[in-house]
């Protein structure tokens, strides 16, 4: 037994996506020491390596991890379809950038106020659910995604400005940035804050799943008559993967709001809430780690594309195909890489048997 | 068949060398007119344009990219030749906070030159001055204007608009009008600037912030038509304006009131896309640069550069003020005298410490105003056109803009001796 | 402010969201897909119906090549594409469809361009009735004649014809309907060409009611679904009325001050209200 937990953590050293697959049976603490060796040398490497145009899209596409996962707890775990978490991004950058203007108060501060905002916009946003399933609470929320875009268009996001909307303009004064944290004010610093939150967030759904809501969302997913039947309060634990999904969301649109200084409404259209879930699919729902290569994916092609100074329509024309060519699949890119390791060390298994 | 097609290739070949017969008539005028091709160490200069998204403005810097060619084949600064790259912002926050980046700190560009952007100034305007260099460009938002580190070749919206309004209380003896803008960031400095505009004179203005997602025009219409204003201006880009006036038309809306629009409808384009017999004579737009072909001799020497260096890029304002600003830039690295101090530094502080640019592509010279300016608005001195028999006519010169809100600039111009150009008159 | 000018400038909006909205619901009963693609299809019909009269094809014949491309599209992705998404969820199908229209949307701004002034008229333009004091075009009449006649024409299909009640049992259930000989991917192709060829006639109205461009048109397809959302995604003059329903409520906004510029977000607000009073527990989302 000693024998093979060294050989697994050997294992999850060299391939991580082994740790991640729990019918390897690989102990929580493992799985842990996993995460944090494979989210700390990809970020490592990333700060190491990266420019200023590199590390600005890999700190983004970090916040589009944080945004996957939260599609990920409603989709993988619940079936759940939100079509309108990039909009709860929206809501959770503008609560932050409001709650900045007006209290200057520490990063993390800022970061948990769009967190818990957007969170409890999200469980408002989610109540529809605890009535629909389907393509129907996918419209709902994509309907909420619509309106939202109308919505932050015309008040658009806080600058400093007077009033509740914090806007400048006919006033003529400048526009004042969200400043970033005190540790992490250069841009390599702040890609890191930001991947040490990006893993904090990781663990706080590794811990939901691993406890009594992960039990209760399983338990709903499979039969929600059998659920009730054994005393799970279904709306109580649906508006909790509600809640967590958009405060995800939130601290990712707070993240945002911090690498730009500001934000704007050209990013919040539906569509973009659409590409998440999308997103979500191509990455699979394998927790963590599809979420992890979506957020990764969804951004790098479209990076990679702008720094080979490919046009912008000619880039959404191979997206678009490269949209429909992976949804043909469904276990998406986390799982075909889960499904590899698993043979791999099935493989490894037999043969150190024979 | 043969016969056929090999003299059909003579006839083109013989109609494209006579086609481009004027430009090799006029060498134009490129920096140091040497002649000879600069070799030494490339100059990076760098642009963030909206190419993709709302709309394409990359025309400014295909000029700027014609004229640095030309440079680059007459002597570039001194031996430096200008390698000069654009980056295009997707009209999104996020990607020209990058390609800022990509500019500013990977590339490490001395200058930014012909960005041509609905959010650019939005973005990087902090990244600018943090990394002390400049950016002389056309400009949509407010921030392009009011900010220390950027100046713009063009008027700016607000400007544009409160001149068009102008032309219109002087010769059409309006006493009314709506200020109509899709609500945006920025929106209200351009409509609250005509309002501001109206107190001082005695027109009434009322602002129409539109829903910019709402493609219900035919409403938007109604709403302008209920004020019974006697003059409106229409803000937005020239597509979404065509529109607008087609749902006019249906209304019979040019028989009701002025309409009045900024520079951004002054394009190739938009008469081909309105009803040019309808609203002959009964649309008056504002333009911010010389017309396009015009004779002067600033203007003459970017055709010359465009047909020499141009391609077949599209020659329009945008082509005229990218131009400029390419010139500019040129103008004050030559004052730097050895090439090798040319750098981010000594580049900003020239451009900081010019001599006033006299073109007659702009009504008054381009200016940056000494290192200690904090906003620029050099163009703000700015003609009107009408539609006539389908094509543009340049019914008034140059004329100010009279905007209250240009105190400060007023007073600066005064100081340096700025007025208006004889040779633009 | 007078409110009888915008009910008639709201009819003439609805008529644009009543054909779209009708389009959508023919494809989402045969098919079980709601197609996001849409927009794009008709916005591919009026590009090249624009291009080719502005090289001076016939009007007539121009349009009726680009009618003739989004149906061809159409049925290409119903036939290559759709099949082997067939076994995935319906809300999986539907995202997919947008991944068919952001090529879409790539393809026609490389080609056309965004933002570019340009104009596609019908010689209907210009002719009017008077409504309320407003001149409603008779191209906006057309529009609305269109959608009611796609109303009417679908009706009787599927209720009158052979390959009607193939869609008909294919909306019902897959698999028994497969087992008793409906011969499944011909009638789904049927449907996704009937799709293609509404969003080509769609398309042309739109792109001279509203605007030429790809974006536009494209995303045209969202406010259209919350009108098909007011209809379940079952009913066709649900379609119909839930169309003219957003149009009007959309151009309405507009005397109101404090919510005129906040109009656009009308249609999707009319449906989240009608879903949370009205929609729980019924049609067609209770069944799958």
């Amino acid at each position: 037994m000693t024998e093979l937990g060294k050989t697994e953590a050997i294992d999850a050293g060299a391939l991580p996506m082994v740790a991640a697959r729990p019918t390897l049976e690989v102990t929580p603490r493992l799985r842990i020491v996993a995460i944090v060796v494979v989210v700390a040398v990809i970020s490592g490497a990333i700060a190491l390596t990266a420019g200023g145009y590199w590390l600005s899209n890999f700190t983004q596409a970090y916040c589009m991890i944080l945004t996957l996962m939260g599609c990920a707890v409603l989709y993988g775990q619940l079936g759940l379809v939100s079509l309108c978490q990039w909009a709860l991004v929206g809501v959770g950058g503008w609560i932050s950038l409001r709650f900045y203007h007006y209290f200057h108060p520490p990063f993390f501060v800022t970061i948990l106020a769009g967190g818990v905002g957007a969170s409890a916009v999200g469980m408002i946003w989610g109540l529809p659910a605890l009535r629909m399933r389907g393509l129907y609470l996918a419209l709902v929320t994509l309907m909420l995604a619509g309106a939202f875009q109308t919505v932050i268009t015309v008040t658009s996001f806080p600058v400093g400005g007077p009033g509740i909307l914090g806007q400048v303009g006919a006033s003529g004064n400048e526009r004042i940035m969200m400043a970033r944290p005190e540790i992490a004010s250069s841009d390599t610093a702040y890609f890191l804050y930001v991947a040490f939150v990006t893993l904090l967030a990781i663990f706080l759904v590794e811990a939901h799943r691993r406890t009594k809501p992960g039990r209760a969302w399983a338990l709903i997913r499979k039969n929600e008559q059998m659920a009730m039947a054994s005393g799970v309060r279904i709306v109580f634990y649906k508006a909790w993967a509600f809640a967590l999904s958009g405060f995800l969301a939130g601290v990712a649109g707070a993240m945002l709001a911090g690498l730009f200084g500001q934000l704007d409404a050209s990013a919040f259209a539906p569509t973009d809430s659409i590409v998440i879930f999308i997103g979500t699919l191509l990455g699979g729902t394998e927790f963590w780690l599809g979420p992890f290569l979506g957020g990764i994916l969804t951004r790098f092609i479209p990076a990679l594309l702008i720094d080979f100074n490919v046009n912008a329509y000619v880039g959404l024309l191979f997206f678009g195909a490269a949209l429909l060519l992976g949804l043909r699949d469904p276990v998406g890119i986390g799982g075909h890489l889960t499904g590899l390791a698993e043979n791999l060390y099935r493989k490894f298994m037999r043969w150190r048997g024979s | 068949m043969k016969h056929v097609l090999s003299f059909l290739t003579c006839a083109f070949t013989i109609s494209v060398l006579f086609a481009a017969a004027p430009a090799v008539a006029a060498a134009p005028d490129c920096g140091l007119n040497t002649g000879k091709a600069a070799t030494g160490e490339p100059i990076p200069i760098g642009a963030v344009t909206t190419m993709t998204g709302l709309g394409s403005f990359k025309e400014a810097d295909q000029a700027v990219k014609a004229y640095f060619d030309c440079v680059n084949a007459n002597g570039g600064i001194y031996g430096r030749p200008i390698a000069y790259h654009d980056e295009d912002d997707q009209s999104k926050l996020d990607v020209a906070a990058q390609a800022g980046k990509k500019a500013v700190i990977d590339t490490g560009d001395y200058v930014l030159v012909g960005s041509t952007s609905v959010i650019e100034c939005i973005a990087n305007a902090e990244l600018y001055l943090k990394q002390n260099i400049l950016a002389i460009g056309e400009g949509i938002p407010p921030q392009c204007y009011q900010s220390r580190n950027i100046a713009e070749v063009n008027a700016g919206p607000r400007q544009s608009g409160i001149g068009g309004l102008d032309f219109a209380r002087r010769k059409l003896g309006i006493k009314s009008a709506v200020c109509s803008i899709p609500k945006f960031p920025g929106s209200d400095y351009s409509c609250g600037g005509a309002e501001e505009w109206g107190r001082k004179f005695g027109v009434k203005v009322t602002s129409i912030y539109s829903d910019p997602v709402s493609p219900d025009y035919g409403s938007l219409v109604l709403q302008i038509l209920a004020t019974n204003a006697d003059a409106v201006m229409i803000y937005g880009t020239d597509d979404i304006g065509a529109q607008i006036f087609a749902a006019a038309e249906q209304q019979d809306g040019a028989a009701k009131m002025k309409w009045t629009a900024p520079t951004s409808f002054y394009t190739v384009r938009f008469p081909g896309a309105i009803d040019t017999k309808y609203w002959n004579d009964r649309v008056w737009v504002n333009a911010e640069l010389a017309p396009l072909d015009s004779k002067g001799e600033d203007n003459q020497n970017w055709a010359a550069v465009m047909d020499a260096y141009g391609g077949n890029a599209l020659r329009d304002s945008f082509s005229q003020a990218g131009y400029i600003a390419g010139r500019v830039a040129v103008r004050a690295m030559l004052t730097i005298k050895n090439p090798k101090d040319v750098n981010r530094d000594t580049v900003t502080a020239a451009i900081q410490n010019m001599t006033p640019y006299v073109t007659d592509i702009l009504c008054q010279p381009w200016y940056w105003g000494g290192p200690g300016a904090t906003e620029h608005n050099p163009n703000h001195v700015t003609r009107t056109v009408t539609i006539h028999d389908g094509k543009w006519k340049t019914i008034e010169g140059c004329y100010n803009d009279e905007d209250p809100g240009l105190a400060s600039v007023e007073a600066t111009e005064k100081k340096l001796g700025i007025k208006i150009s004889d040779m633009a008159k | 402010m007078n409110l009888l000018p915008f009910v008639a400038s709201g009819i003439g909006l609805g008529a644009v969201y009543a054909l779209s909205s009708v389009g959508l619901v023919i494809l989402y009963r045969a098919s079980g897909t709601l197609n996001f693609a849409f927009g794009a299809f008709g916005g591919l019909a009026a590009f090249v119906a624009f291009e080719l009269i502005r090289d001076g094809v016939p009007q007539l014949l121009g349009w009726l090549v680009g009618i003739a491309i989004s149906t061809g599209i159409a049925y290409a992705y119903g036939r290559i594409v759709a099949p082997r998404m067939a076994h995935r969820d319906r809300v999986v199908r539907a995202v997919a469809t947008l991944g068919l229209a952001l090529l879409l949307l790539g393809g026609m701004a490389y080609i056309w361009g965004v933002g570019v002034a340009r104009r596609l008229t019908l010689p209907t333009d210009l002719s009017f009735v008077l409504l309320f004091g407003v001149r409603l075009s008779v191209t906006r009449l057309i529009a609305l004649g269109v959608s009611l006649a796609m109303v009417g024409g679908v009706g009787l299909l599927l209720s009158r014809t052979r390959i009607g009640l193939a869609m008909r049992s294919l909306a019902s259930d897959r698999n028994i309907s497969a087992v008793i000989g409906v011969r499944v991917t011909a009638t789904d192709s049927f449907a996704w060409m009937l799709n293609g060829a509404f969003a080509g006639i769609a398309g042309l109205l739109l792109a001279d009611l509203n605007r030429l461009d790809p974006g536009l048109m494209t995303f045209l397809v969202i406010p259209a679904i919350a009108a098909a959302i007011l209809a379940r995604l079952s009913s066709l003059p649900g379609a119909f009325i839930g169309g003219m329903i957003c149009g009007l409520i959309e151009a309405l906004l507009v005397a109101f001050p404090s919510f005129a510029n906040l109009r656009s977000a009308g249609p999707y607000v009319a449906a989240l209200l009608f879903m949370m009073v009205v929609g729980a527990g019924q049609g067609l989302g209770a069944r799958e």
